[in-house]
């Protein structure tokens, strides 16, 4: 029996296991995961405030059954439709759940499956098919085959030393605000983007006033969806002109465009702004984000074969498109922002950490002589990081000095040795720009790999 | 927002609930032989002065609460011009004859029915030479009242002494009964809440029917495999959305009982209010994921949220569930149920409610309105569900669920 791991218990983790499952894949499965399986996400959260960044019909752990999330929640009897945004909670529960299923159909099906309750550290490959996992105390695993997912390391509590006690906080998960929270009826958030947004809405439902802090003093654009777009992508396809980086770059260049020209730049006033976004979003103007999944989509499938400078450039002049995306407010959330602001509970403002400072127990902005109770900094997560280091590759989320940079002739050594990545790990090589649906496409192409054999 | 609900009794007091965990403020409209004595309420003795102070009240919908609610409702949404039904359609939603008559003129399959309104009829009918069987029901009425398969001429003259001119379960005086050709095959029932013409099915079930002394009597209603089940499912509904057309159901909830013949689906019955007689939210919430009177409200009060339903797909619930009309037997007086014991620790046991008191007097314990109880049951594998449904069936007739002194 062929011995496959799986690294990571998250969503990318289950996805693999699932699909592989549903390909009648009889193995010995190894899931790797430290925490909960599902519930050790980076995207665990109970609260009904923090959505989903993308929407329902994105979110399914299938590459082939993009419908599979959204039935799941219909089956459990929520009234939603492609377009949702669902709380993030419902999104573990549906990977949970398929975890529980997949599992149930493995076993009937004679595989074995086993979670170990370890970190994999690095990894080392061998020719064909062979390679050796290391876990954080030095212990080795062989198998045949892997998927690694690892998520994002856990949220670094930066290293600020201004403030202290109960004043500040960093990251934006519900258990750490509730008791930060307490007491408190005016906090400042250092960051404007989703979990800045996702804090500032916890907050201020525990009626506590929120002042949002950022280098622009403006908050990001506003989506409606993340789809890909048959018409665009067949224009990709039909183009009578030989594929090429002049081809390419063109179209980027054509749908970044309508970034550069944007009205929107010319406003300052933040709300307005963000009004002005909401309508356009509505109106079907938001032109913008209609064209990200499509090219980003067709980057990753069409340009894996492509030499080495067109990837990177590519790459170049994808990052400000992604950049966008990935940074923009879901238009549910986007409407609640609008609705706070109006009724006073939330303010955005132009300012860094570097303003602050903790006086007699108070959090002051001294630029702005403005006074708060609490300072809670939520900058976004940061990801896990792949480097080599002599025959090892090691993920961590700091790069040892020593180590080299892995090229994507590693990448295909890697996946010839039977080994296939996914999510940040390869945020280097590939414009990724929603991680869920990365993993699930890369689980998938792992998972054709046994079907092809 | 406010709502008038139309004589809230049976599931209908399940449907009071589904308003209020909405927030939603209700006015609930008795007529006055249902009147509570122990809630406000008004009770509507003319439609005129009901229709003008539901319009003073400024109610935003007039919804049916129960089968005894389905005509009131019918003149309260035409008086005030709020969305309803059809109101020219509107007997053929409570009168069984007008019923397959709807469905005829839209060229729907219906079963051949005649309606009898004297002696004579009915002896002019059996001396046509029916088929038999025959089927013979008051022409409107509910929970299997009075409802009779007939195998000779004998049975239809005593069925007929036995329903003719005397008091249905709705409280009415049956002047009427309809003689239906009998209709052979497994029967279901297709649940809907619509809204603006378009339906949304919340539920499909299979009935597990008994024939008692020829009287068709509940055991349990069970969601389906939907995958197994496919082409039956999509023959059901599409025939069930028909129906709801022919009878201009274009709002609010529906319960439909069908029969699955050699030739396709066959009507038993439409009315245009929700399953009785109990539905307990957390139990159906538990087992499928809502349950249709928590989609009623969703209807009326977020009517956007509701549209996120309408698209055609019916899918598998969340879970293998039962309701169960849990049966005594015999009549006489409960004395205990020691039976229940056992019952709550059968896999995928949910819930019991409307369990009768001690010294309870079953007199008639072939009606199918959950007077002994209803029991739900809920799990992930279809087998182990049966198998407890198996045990709880032959528990009641043994008689070991109730002990009933026949005195």
């Amino acid at each position: 029996m062929i011995s496959i791991a799986i690294i990571g218990g998250g969503l990318g983790g289950i996805s693999a296991f699932s699909q592989l499952v549903k390909k009648n894949i009889i193995a010995h499965y190894t899931i790797y995961e430290p925490g909960a399986i599902a519930y050790a996400s980076s995207l665990r959260s109970s609260s009904g405030e923090h959505l989903c960044n993308t929407s329902v019909l994105v979110n399914s752990l299938f590459k082939d059954n993009p419908f599979d999330f959204l039935y799941y929640l219909k089956q459990q009897g929520y009234p939603v439709s492609g377009e949702s945004f669902v709380p993030r909670f419902l999104l573990l529960q549906y990977a949970r759940e398929t975890f529980a299923k997949s599992l149930i159909a493995a076993r009937n099906a004679g595989s074995v499956v086993d979670c170990i309750k370890r970190k994999i550290v690095s990894f080392e490959t061998q020719p064909e098919h062979q390679c050796n996992l290391f876990d954080e105390d030095g212990n080795q695993y062989h198998h045949d085959f892997a998927f690694f997912s690892p998520g994002p390391p856990p949220t670094q509590d930066g290293a600020h030393t201004v403030y202290s006690g109960d004043n500040r906080v960093s990251g934006s998960s519900p258990e750490k605000l509730d008791s930060f929270a307490i007491n408190k009826k005016n906090i400042a958030i250092i960051g404007t983007k989703l979990s800045a947004i996702d804090s500032a809405l916890v907050l201020c439902r525990k009626g506590i006033k929120v002042t949002m802090f950022s280098t622009s003093g403006e908050l990001p654009a506003v989506r409606t969806e993340l789809v890909y777009h048959p018409e665009i992508n067949e224009s990709f396809v039909n183009t009578k002109v030989t594929f090429s980086k002049r081809n390419f770059i063109k179209i980027i260049n054509d749908n970044t465009y309508r970034i550069r020209t944007d009205d929107q730049r010319h406003i300052k006033n933040p709300h307005k702004l963000l009004s002005n976004d909401i309508l356009r979003v509505k109106h079907g103007k938001a032109n913008w984000q209609n064209s990200v999944a499509s090219i980003i989509d067709y980057a990753n499938t069409h340009l894996k074969n492509a030499p080495t400078p067109l990837k990177d450039s590519v790459m170049r002049r994808t990052k400000p498109l992604i950049s966008r995306y990935i940074s923009s407010i879901p238009l549910e959330n986007a409407l609640k922002v609008q609705r706070l602001i109006e009724n006073s509970m939330v303010k955005i403002e132009k300012g860094k950490l570097q303003d602050f400072s903790l006086h007699d127990g108070t959090v002051m902005n001294n630029k702005k002589g403005m006074q708060f109770d609490g300072l809670l900094i939520a900058t976004g997560t940061k990801n896990f990081k792949m480097c080599k280091s002599g025959d090892k590759f090691i993920i961590n989320n700091i790069i040892p000095e020593a180590s080299e940079k892995v090229t994507p002739n590693d990448i295909k050594r890697i996946n010839k040795a039977g080994i296939w990545l996914s999510g940040s790990l390869l945020n280097d090589i590939y414009p990724i720009v929603n991680y869920l649906k990365f993993c699930v496409d890369q689980a998938f192409f792992f998972s054709q790999t046994f079907e092809e054999r | 927002m406010k709502i008038a609900l139309i004589n809230p009794v049976s599931s209908g007091k399940c449907l009071l609930k589904a308003f209020e965990d909405r927030g939603v403020e209700i006015i609930q409209v008795y007529e006055p032989t249902l009147a509570p004595a122990d809630r406000a309420c008004y009770i509507s003795e003319e439609i005129g002065m009901t229709a003008n102070f539901l319009k003073s009240q400024q109610v935003k919908a007039v919804v049916n609460g129960s089968e005894f609610g389905t005509s009131l409702t019918d003149e309260l949404t035409q008086a005030l011009g709020l969305a309803g039904n059809s109101y020219t359609l509107r007997s053929a939603r409570t009168n069984k004859y007008e019923m397959m008559k709807a469905l005829k003129a839209h060229n729907v399959r219906a079963p051949h029915t005649e309606v009898i309104t004297s002696e004579q009829e009915i002896l002019k009918f059996l001396d046509s030479s029916p088929n038999y069987p025959v089927f013979i029901k008051p022409t409107a009425s509910a929970g299997s009242d009075n409802c009779k398969k007939c195998n000779s001429r004998e049975d239809v003259i005593a069925g007929f002494r036995n329903i003719y001119n005397e008091e249905n379960i709705l409280g009415k005086t049956n002047e009427s009964l309809i003689l239906q050709e009998y209709i052979p095959g497994e029967q279901y029932i297709v649940n809907t809440v619509s809204s603006e013409a378009e339906h949304f099915i919340t539920e499909i079930y299979r009935v597990n029917l008994e024939q008692v002394n020829n009287t068709p009597i509940y055991r349990d209603i069970s969601t389906l495999n939907h995958e197994e089940h496919s082409s039956l499912i999509t023959a059901l509904t599409d025939y069930v959305l028909s129906c709801l057309d022919s009878m201009g159901i274009s709002n609010g909830a529906a319960h439909t009982e069908v029969r699955m013949t050699e030739n396709g689906p066959l009507l038993i019955e439409v009315n245009s209010r929700i399953m009785g007689p109990v539905l307990d939210i957390d139990a159906f919430s538990h087992g499928i994921g809502y349950s249709q009177a928590s989609i009623l409200a969703e209807s009326v009060a977020a009517p956007e949220q509701f549209k996120k339903r309408l698209n055609g797909l019916s899918l598998q619930p969340k879970k293998y569930f039962s309701m169960v009309f849990i049966r005594c037997p015999f009549a006489g007086k409960i004395v205990n149920r020691k039976g229940l014991l056992t019952i709550r620790k059968l896999p995928g046991f949910h819930s019991v409610v409307n369990l009768p008191p001690l010294g309870y007097i079953a007199k008639n314990p072939l009606l199918t309105t959950g007077d002994f109880g209803i029991a739900y049951f809920a799990h992930e594998d279809k087998e182990v569900l049966d198998h407890s449904l198996a045990i709880l069936h032959q528990m009641e007739n043994d008689g070991m669920l109730y002990e009933v002194r026949c005195d």
